[in-house]
């Protein structure tokens, strides 16, 4: 073993640095013991406590840095030159020993980044997003909370800028095939999206994947956009940066419906664009499109096929079932044959908002209201025990559920808990569910319902009935839960999944139907 | 070569009393050491820091505006001239920064701490460092769990330096308790043990030592007097100068706007900010935030004893 000392003499150098070099040197084969140090009498005395110290640390000063290794005589070359290599590097440490805790910090380890996530309490996220913009950042903005004005003075800011300002509340986005918070792995496309709906977005994005095709960005607006107040300001200004990118050749737009006002100024601003434009206004009246080029679209399935057929130069037309009609029947007929004569209602437990809100408006034309904790109108409003009623739909995502708990995209257990409350009821017939995957999302939400969902079917055999269970799974089979085992986990426990959103709510509508 | 121009946001109030004589007669000193977001210059043996607004305020720092620039990549070096003057800080030949419109950022403290609020902080906050700090310093002291505790202390040089910090730490906490001056000189040999440009225990005690000035300046507590004229020069022999001005400043009472600011949310009961105020703090050198953070737990825990 051989004993090296190196000294710097009034040099400094930022701890971050020499922390980073003690932990490097300290892991490398051969090395029994390094301190890295400035030479202050009290590190002194410790360095002796090891027997590190030579006649060169006597002298040093507190002022020196000082860095002893203990080390094998083969490999205390190459310590020591890794040491010097580390001292000349003018970088502030390792960014893998480094883990930025501002916004500044981050910039100062990766200097190329034009785009920051930014999640902190509502009540701080203007001052970050501010301080993000005036550094020419694009920002996706995550928090939620953020009182509308400074939504619009945030805006108006990156409007005057040039730069992106996605939400607040914007939970999804795809830029330059990169995925952003709760976002699906989806191939790189000629679609461009402009969501103000997170669930509407992943939902849409992941149609154009299963049909073959891809997306060349998707830029979340957050949900108030659309407002009277914000005036649409962000979605206008990405239809207009779709309709310059060389890349994206089918625009989608996607959102509840707008305020009246902005509805004319996004036509406007489509009439414009010299792409195919597909638009969404989920629920809204389709009429207000009549005058326009752009496609209109009822459900989130319909705006994906209607956007990869003018893709592809086809006719774009609205489909019910993508596998044949007659074989929905078919599996409609089997459920509700086994449903007994108690049971008659339909129960939604949905994470996703924007799901949660296809399902109403479609089982609302087929069954009549729906009860639900985000109701269409008011007389459908649960209770405030939130406790189903006949037909319900319950979006879990919503704050009520939420307060001190997860998303339940994040954290299954707030909708198992939702289950076994719900199968009490002997009166339900079918069970409607939504499962998301992607990145954010649980790693497996689908195993972590069987259990209950087992018990479910259980019970009800019990009771000398059936309950029906259908659902869908919003995800690829590149997502890293994999859109093929979790549905190979639901259907073997015999749930009915179905391709998407839409076609679930009609197969169980379907259902209720028939009993 | 040409003039790089800087513009300064703000400027200590200390370090604004003096450039304030720079119209009779110009400052001189010298660059003392640079960093990629500081640049810090001695002036009278005294160290004054110009840096990134991350960093903070402090009563002897001038804050640049945003800049993307590595400090240490414009082309300054150790040693180079200081000059202010009238028209602002000259930085060898070709850096020049605009005091002009720079506001004063004032050290005092802002608001009254709340006793019941520094009575209920300190789980949270040991909560909060054991969960998200750097513990390779002096904040390995506050770790509960036997395994992961006798883990650092197996650790030969973390080990060591623990051993030696806990019956030093314990000695000035005792001439704190008995009200004994004391604890100043207990709290001078305390000064310079551990790893980082600003040694562990240098962290730990500007921690520490704030803590107990602003419980002192509205009147919940009462120092031994310090009443040794040396005692800067004590603490500038023990440990660099970087780190000396740290523990100096936390003497006499200055808070950095970093450490204020935790400590003004701490004691009032806003946990969000809170939390925001530690990471901030937290994003400061390797293991130094997590060091400061364990001296205000030390000093609220000894406070609560007393």
């Amino acid at each position: 073993m051989a004993k090296k000392i190196v000294i710097k003499s009034n040099s400094y150098f930022d701890s971050v640095k020499l922390m980073s070099i003690s932990k490097s040197i300290s892991n490398m084969d051969g090395v029994a013991h390094a301190v890295v140090a400035m030479g202050t009498d009290i590190n002194r005395e410790t360095l002796h406590k090891v027997s590190l110290n030579t006649p060169e640390t006597e002298t040093v000063t507190p002022s020196d840095l000082i860095i002893a290794v203990d080390a094998e005589d083969a490999v205390i070359e190459e310590v020591l030159n890794s040491i010097d290599e580390a001292l000349n590097t003018r970088k502030t440490g390792g960014e893998d020993e480094y883990n930025p805790r501002r916004l500044e910090s981050a910039i100062d380890v990766l200097p190329g980044a034009n785009m920051v996530v930014i999640s902190v309490p509502g009540e701080y996220a203007k001052e970050e997003a501010m301080k993000a913009m005036k550094l020419g950042l694009h920002v996706m903005l995550f928090s939620d909370n953020v009182p509308i004005e400074e939504e619009k003075e945030l805006k108006d800011f990156a409007a005057e800028k040039g730069l992106l300002l996605m939400g607040p509340d914007c939970g999804t986005a795809i830029i330059n095939n990169v995925p952003l918070a709760f976002s699906n792995v989806i191939r790189k496309g000629k679609i461009g999206i402009v969501a103000a709906s997170g669930t509407g977005a992943q939902e849409v994005s992941t149609m154009i994947h299963k049909a073959g095709e891809g997306i060349s960005q998707l830029i979340g607006t957050g949900g108030r956009d659309l407002s009277a107040t914000i005036g649409g300001s962000m979605m206008l200004r990405s239809l207009e940066a779709l309709n310059e990118d060389p890349s994206t050749e089918v625009i989608v737009l996607i959102s509840k419906p707008p305020a009246a006002e902005v509805v004319t100024k996004i036509l406007v601003e489509v009439e414009k664009v010299e792409k195919p434009v597909v638009i969404i206004f989920l629920g809204g009246d389709l009429n207000a499109l009549a005058n326009s080029k752009a496609q209109g679209a009822k459900t989130l399935e319909d705006a994906a096929l209607k956007a990869v057929a003018l893709l592809r130069g086809e006719e774009p037309k609205e489909v019910e079932f993508t596998i044949d009609k007659a074989e929905v029947e078919k599996i409609a007929d089997a459920e509700s044959a086994k449903i007994s004569d108690k049971q008659k209602y339909v129960r939604g437990l949905y994470t996703g908002g924007t799901l949660a809100d296809e399902g109403m408006k479609i089982l609302e034309s087929k069954l009549g209201g729906i009860y639900s904790n985000i109701p269409f109108s008011p007389e459908f409003a649960l209770e405030e025990d939130l406790k189903s009623v006949k037909h319900t739909c319950i979006d879990l995502g919503d704050d009520v559920f939420t307060v001190g708990r997860p998303h339940p995209m994040i954290e299954p257990s707030t909708r198992v808990d939702r289950l076994e409350e719900e199968i009490k009821d002997e009166e339900i017939a079918v069970l409607l569910f939504d499962v998301v995957i992607g990145y954010g999302s649980h790693v497996d939400p689908a195993g972590e319902m069987i259990a209950t969902l087992k018990k479910a079917k259980e019970l009800y055999a019990e009771r000398g009935g059936y309950l029906a269970m259908v659902a869908t799974v919003c995800g690829t089979e590149e997502d890293p839960q994999n859109l093929d085992e979790q549905k190979a986990k639901l259907e073997e426990i015999g749930v009915i999944v179905m391709p998407s959103n839409a076609q679930a709510v009609r197969l169980a509508a379907m259902i209720i139907e028939r009993i | 070569m040409n003039v790089r121009n800087f513009t300064a946001n703000s400027i200590g109030n200390l370090f604004s009393q003096k450039v304030r004589v720079v119209i009779m007669k110009p400052l001189k000193g010298k660059i003392h050491s640079i960093f990629r977001s500081v640049i810090n210059i001695e002036l009278d043996g005294d160290l004054y820091t110009i840096g990134k607004p991350k960093i903070g305020n402090g009563p002897f720092t001038v804050l640049l505006d945003q800049i993307m620039d590595d400090l240490n990549l414009i082309g300054l070096e150790q040693g180079d001239l200081v000059l202010i003057d009238e028209k602002g800080i000259l930085l060898k030949n070709f850096v020049l920064i605009d005091l002009s419109n720079s506001l004063i950022w004032n050290s005092e403290w802002q608001m009254p701490p709340e006793l019941e609020e520094i009575f209920k902080i300190v789980p949270f906050l040991k909560d909060f460092v054991l969960q998200e700090g750097n513990l390779d310093g002096i904040g390995a002291l506050l770790i509960r769990d036997a395994n992961k505790r006798e883990k650092v202390f197996d650790n030969k040089s973390q080990g060591l330096i623990l051993n030696k910090a806990i019956p030093l730490i314990e000695k000035m906490l005792e001439g704190l308790r008995t009200y004994s001056a004391s604890f100043w000189c207990d709290l001078i040999e305390f000064v310079g043990l551990g790893p980082g440009l600003t040694p562990s225990s240098d962290d730990f005690l500007v921690g520490f030592l704030l803590t107990f000035r602003y419980l002192e300046v509205f009147n919940l507590v009462k120092l031994p007097k310090l009443d040794f004229s040396d005692f800067d020069d004590k603490i500038k022999c023990k440990t660099n100068l970087i780190s000396a001005s740290g523990v100096i400043q936390a003497a006499n009472g200055q808070p950095f706007e970093l450490i204020r600011d935790l400590l003004q949310s701490s004691f009032s009961g806003n946990r969000i900010q809170t939390i925001l105020s530690a990471l901030r703090l937290m994003d400061r050198g390797s293991t130094s935030g997590t060091d400061i953070l364990t001296g205000i737990i030390y000093a609220c825990q000894t406070f609560q004893a007393m």
